[in-house]
C-alpha cells in the first residue's frame, strides 16, 4: 500500500466520520436549545450547551431554537383611548422560547414568532388603552401620567396567552413611540402653525408698542428741552430789555426835552418809508431856500 | 434507416432520464428555497432534460421512420429558441446566485444534489454500455451525464462547506462554475445551430454532441477529459509531457495534503485589533478571559469555534429616524427645515397636541462579550428599543417649548444613564458611552413657522431699536436747538444793552452839543433828519405863497 492509497484511505475515513458526525451528533450552543424528534415525536430537549448524540436522519430530527432573549418591535398600531382620542402606539417586547416543544408545535420556527406575537400585542394594546385616557400616555401634569401602569397591564394582558398558546415567555412590554394618526397630524400641524403665527404677531405688536412708547418719551423730552430753551431765551432777553430801559431812563432823565426832540427826529426818519410821498411847503427849511430873495 | 425492438431500450431510457431530470429541475429549487446553487443546477437539469428528450424523440422517429419529414425544418427554429432561452436562463441563474442575500435551507437539501449526482452516475454507466448502433447519441449523452455528476457534486460540496463555515463564499464559487458551464453549453448550442440539421437519421444529433460537453465530459476527471479533447483536436497527447506527468502524479497527494492542512488551519484564529473572541467547545463557551487581538491556537473545527465581536469599536444606534443619513462631503448641516432622513419619526409631546422630531445617536460598546453573545439574540435592536422608550418617557411629560428650551446635555445624560441601567438589569454586556442629539426641533413641515417666530422676535427688537435710534437723534437735536436759542437770546441781550448804552452815550453827546449852541444843534439835527428821511423819497413841494395868495390846490393820486 503506497502513500497515495494511505491518503485516499484517510480522506475516505474523514468523509465517513464527517457523514457520521452530521447524521448522529448535534451541537447545542450556549443560548440555544435543541428539540429532538423521533419520527416526529418529541423525545427530549437538549438544553445544555455541548455535544449531544442522536439517531441519524430520518429516525431522529433535531430542531435548534435560540433561547436567548428576543426583541420584537411592533408595528404602529392605531387605537382609541377611553376619552375617544385616537393615538398611534409602537411597543417593543422582550420574549424568549419558554417551552420549546409547545413553541415548535404552535409556531414552528423562530422567524414565524414575530407575526404571532405582534397580533397578540396589538390586541393587548387596544384592550389596555381602552381603559386609560390620553393624558395617561402624554401629559405635562406628572400625576396624570400612567405609562408604567400601562406597560404592566400590557405585559399582564399578553404574557399568559403567549405562554399557554405559543410556549413563549414575554419578559417586558414597553412603550417605544407615541404619535398621532396621519389624518390628525395635518390638523396638529395646522394648530402648531396657528399658534406660532400668534406668537409672531404678539412679538410684532410688543415691538410696535415699545417703539411707540420710546417715540412718545422722545417727543416729551424734545418738547421739554425746547420749552426750557425758550424760557431761558425769554428770560435773558427780558433782563437785557430791562437793563436797556434802565440805561435809557438814566440818560434821558437828565434832559427830557432833548430826548423828545432827538427821539422825534428818529421816529420821523423811521416812519418815512420808500413809498412815502411827502408834501412840503416852501416855507419849511431848508426848502425855504428855494424861494430866494424877492425881486 | 434502422429499426427493431432493440432500440426501444434507449428510447425508454431517454424518456425516463427526461422525466426524472425535469422533475429534479422543478422540485430542487422549490425544496431548496431557491438556494444560490439550486438556481444554476436547476437550469442545467432542465437543459439536460431537453437534450435527453430530443434524443428520445429522435430515437422514436428512427423507429417510426418519418424523422426527416416531420422535424427537419421546425427543429432548427426550436433549437435556436432553446439556445437563446438557455443562455438567458443561465444569466438569470448567475444573477440569482450572486445576489441571494442568505442561505436558509436545511441540511436535508444536501440530498438533492446527491440525487442528481447518483442519477448522473447511473446514466453514465447506462449510456456507456450501449453502442452507437443502438443509439447514435449514446456517447454524447454519457458525456452530458458526466458533466451532470459534477453539477450535482459541486452543490453538495458547497453545502458541506457552508456547514463548516456559513459565511464562506461557497455558493458564489459553485454558482460561477455551474452557471458558466451552462452558459458555455448554451452558446455552443447556438454555434451548433448554425450547422444544417442532419438529413441522415443514422448520425448523432448535433445539439447533443456539443463541444463544451465533449471538453468537460469525455472523462469523469475533468482534467483528463480536457486532455482527451485536446488530443482529439490537436492530434497530440499532452499526457506524455514531463511537466504534466509530474503534476498529475503530485496533484492528488497535494490536494489531500492541502485539505488536511486546511482542516488544521481551523485551529488558528486571528483576532483583530478592535475585537475580542471567545472559544466555543462543542457549543459551550470556555471559561476564562476572552481572547485579545492576535493569533490564537485552539482545537480544530468542529470541536472548537471562535466567536469574535468588535468589543473596542464604538457602535451607534440612530434615534429619530430609520437608517443612517447618507454621508455628504463636509460637515453635516443640521437645519430644522431640512429633512435629515426620509423616514423621520415624530414624538407626541405632553400636551397631546405638539410633535417633536429628534435626530440623535446613542454610542455604546461591548463590555462583556460572554453576556453580549448569550443573553440576547439581537442586542442592537434591544438597545434601540431601550433608547426609544427612554426618549418617549422624557417627552410625554413635557411641552414643546419645554423640550426645545431644555438643557440638552442634561437630557441626553439622563437618557444614557437610564439606558445603561436598563442594559445592566437585562445583562446585555454593553457600556453606554453617551448620547448626542444633532437636532431636536418641530417637525419639518412646521419648522418654517417656528423660524418665523424667531424672525418676529428679531423684528420686534428691530422696531424698538429703530425707535431708540430716533430718540437718540431727536433729543440731542432738540438740545442743540435749545442751546442755539439760548445763545442767540444772550447775544440779542448783549446787543440790546450795548445799543442802549451806545444810545445813552450818544444822548449825552447830543446834550453836550445842545449846551454849546442849542439853536445850531437843533437846526443841524433837523436837517440831518430831513436828509435821512427825504433822501430817495417822492417829494411834492408847495409854494407857500399860493396859499397866501388865495389859490386852491387839489391833490389826486
Amino acid at each position: 500500500m503506497n502513500i497515495r492509497w494511505l491518503l485516499r484511505l484517510g480522506l475516505g475515513g474523514a468523509a465517513i466520520v464527517a457523514i457520521l458526525w452530521s447524521a448522529c451528533a448535534h451541537v447545542t450552543r450556549e443560548g440555544e436549545t435543541t428539540l429532538v424528534l423521533r419520527f416526529g415525536r418529541p423525545v427530549r430537549v437538549d438544553g445544555e450547551a455541548g455535544l449531544h448524540v442522536n439517531l441519524p436522519w430520518p429516525i431522529e430530527v433535531t430542531v435548534r431554537l435560540d433561547k436567548r432573549r428576543q426583541v420584537l418591535e411592533t408595528g404602529l398600531t392605531e387605537m382609541l383611548t377611553r376619552d375617544k382620542k385616537n393615538v398611534v402606539l409602537m411597543n417593543y417586547a422582550l420574549w424568549r422560547v419558554e417551552d420549546p416543544l409547545r413553541f415548535v408545535q404552535a409556531i414552528g420556527t423562530m422567524d414565524r414568532a414575530p407575526a404571532a406575537l405582534e397580533g397578540l400585542l396589538a390586541n393587548a394594546a387596544i384592550g389596555v388603552l381602552g381603559h386609560y385616557d390620553l393624558s395617561a400616555l402624554t401629559s405635562t401634569t406628572s400625576s396624570d401620567l400612567h405609562t408604567t401602569e400601562i406597560e404592566t397591564d400590557l405585559l399582564a394582558a399578553a404574557a399568559p396567552t403567549a405562554s399557554q398558546s405559543y410556549g413563549i415567555g414575554i419578559d417586558r412590554v414597553a412603550l417605544m413611540r407615541l404619535s398621532l394618526p396621519e389624518q390628525n397630524i395635518s390638523f396638529v400641524f395646522d394648530q402648531m402653525r396657528a399658534e406660532r403665527r400668534q406668537y409672531g404677531a404678539r412679538f410684532t405688536a410688543d415691538g410696535e408698542k415699545e417703539a411707540a412708547r420710546i417715540r412718545a418719551d422722545t417727543s416729551l423730552e424734545v418738547a421739554r428741552i425746547e420749552a426750557g430753551a425758550t424760557e431761558e431765551a425769554a428770560r435773558i432777553r427780558g433782563a437785557a430789555d430791562a437793563e436797556a430801559a434802565r440805561i435809557y431812563a438814566e440818560a434821558h432823565g437828565q434832559d427830557p426835552e432833548l430826548y423828545r426832540f432827538t427821539r422825534g427826529l428818529e421816529t420821523l426818519s423811521k416812519v418815512v418809508g420808500d413809498n412815502t410821498t411827502l408834501v412840503l411847503r416852501t416855507d419849511v427849511e431848508p426848502l425855504s431856500l428855494l424861494k430866494g430873495p424877492k425881486p | 434507416m434502422t429499426g427493431g425492438v432493440g432500440q426501444v431500450g434507449p428510447f425508454l431510457a431517454s424518456v425516463a432520464g427526461t422525466l426524472v431530470i425535469l422533475g429534479l429541475a422543478i422540485v430542487a429549487p422549490g425544496l431548496a428555497g431557491y438556494t444560490p446553487e439550486a438556481a444554476p443546477a436547476g437550469v442545467f437539469a432542465l437543459f439536460w432534460a431537453v437534450i435527453c428528450g430530443t434524443a428520445a424523440v429522435a430515437s422514436w422517429r428512427r423507429e417510426t421512420g418519418n424523422w426527416v419529414v416531420n422535424l427537419s425544418l421546425r427543429s432548427l427554429d426550436l433549437q435556436i429558441a432553446l439556445s437563446v432561452g438557455f443562455a438567458l436562463a443561465s444569466l438569470w441563474a448567475l444573477a440569482v446566485a450572486l445576489t441571494a442575500p442568505f442561505y436558509a435551507a436545511s441540511r436535508v437539501m444536501i440530498l438533492l444534489p446527491l440525487a442528481l449526482l447518483t442519477l448522473s452516475w447511473l446514466l453514465v454507466r447506462y449510456f456507456s454500455s450501449i453502442g452507437p448502433s443502438d443509439l447514435p447519441e449514446a456517447p454524447a449523452l454519457a458525456r452530458w451525464a458526466r458533466v451532470g455528476i459534477w453539477q450535482g457534486a459541486l452543490p453538495a460540496l458547497s453545502e458541506l462547506g457552508r456547514w463548516w463555515n456559513p459565511s464562506g463564499p461557497w455558493a458564489a464559487v459553485v454558482s460561477w462554475v455551474t452557471g458558466l458551464t451552462i452558459l458555455a453549453a448554451a452558446l455552443d448550442l447556438s454555434r451548433a445551430n448554425l450547422e444544417a440539421w442532419t438529413q441522415d437519421v443514422d448520425r448523432p444529433l448535433p445539439l447533443v454532441d456539443l463541444t463544451v460537453i465533449r471538453l468537460l465530459g469525455s472523462r469523469l476527471n475533468p482534467l483528463a477529459s480536457m486532455l482527451d479533447a485536446a488530443e482529439d483536436f490537436l492530434g497530440v497527447d499532452l499526457r506524455g509531457s514531463w511537466a504534466l506527468r509530474v503534476v498529475r502524479q503530485g496533484a492528488e497527494p497535494l490536494a489531500i495534503a492541502a485539505l488536511f492542512l486546511g482542516w488544521l488551519a481551523t485551529s488558528l484564529t486571528q483576532v483583530k485589533v478592535s475585537e475580542q473572541g471567545v472559544v466555543e467547545r462543542f457549543g459551550r463557551i470556555l471559561p476564562g478571559a476572552p481572547l485579545g487581538p492576535g493569533l490564537h491556537l485552539h482545537l480544530p473545527w468542529p470541536i472548537d469555534q471562535v466567536r469574535r465581536e468588535p468589543t473596542a469599536r464604538v457602535l451607534t444606534i440612530a434615534v429619530g429616524h430609520e437608517g443612517v443619513e447618507p454621508a455628504e462631503p463636509g460637515p453635516e448641516n443640521v437645519l430644522w427645515a431640512r429633512q435629515h432622513e426620509s423616514n423621520e419619526f415624530m414624538f407626541l409631546l405632553g400636551d397631546g397636541r405638539d410633535l417633536v422630531t429628534i435626530d440623535g445617536l446613542m454610542r455604546y460598546r461591548i463590555r462583556d462579550l460572554r453576556q453580549y453573545l448569550t443573553t440576547t439574540a439581537d442586542t442592537p435592536a434591544l438597545l434601540r428599543g431601550l433608547v426609544y422608550a427612554a426618549v418617549t418617557n422624557r417627552t410625554v411629560g413635557r411641552s414643546l417649548d419645554q423640550v426645545l428650551s431644555e438643557n440638552l446635555e442634561g437630557l441626553t445624560h439622563d437618557i444614557a444613564v437610564a439606558v445603561q441601567a436598563d442594559a445592566d438589569v437585562l445583562g446585555l454586556g454593553v457600556e453606554v458611552i453617551g448620547m448626542t442629539v444633532g437636532g431636536m426641533h418641530p417637525p419639518v413641515v412646521v419648522a418654517a413657522e417656528y423660524e418665523a417666530v424667531v424672525s418676529a422676535q428679531v423684528g420686534r427688537e428691530t422696531i424698538v431699536v429703530g425707535a431708540r435710534t430716533e430718540a437718540e437723534r431727536d433729543v440731542p437735536a432738540a438740545a442743540t436747538a435749545a442751546l442755539v436759542g439760548v445763545s442767540k437770546a444772550r447775544a440779542d441781550a448783549g446787543a440790546t444793552i450795548a445799543t442802549a448804552k451806545g444810545e445813552a452815550e450818544a444822548f449825552r453827546g447830543a446834550r453836550a452839543s445842545l449846551a454849546a449852541d442849542p439853536a445850531l444843534f437843533q437846526y443841524r439835527r433837523r436837517l440831518e433828519a430831513l436828509e435821512a428821511g427825504l433822501s430817495g423819497r417822492r417829494i411834492v413841494i408847495l409854494d407857500d405863497r399860493l396859499e397866501r395868495d388865495g389859490a386852491t390846490l387839489w391833490w389826486t393820486e
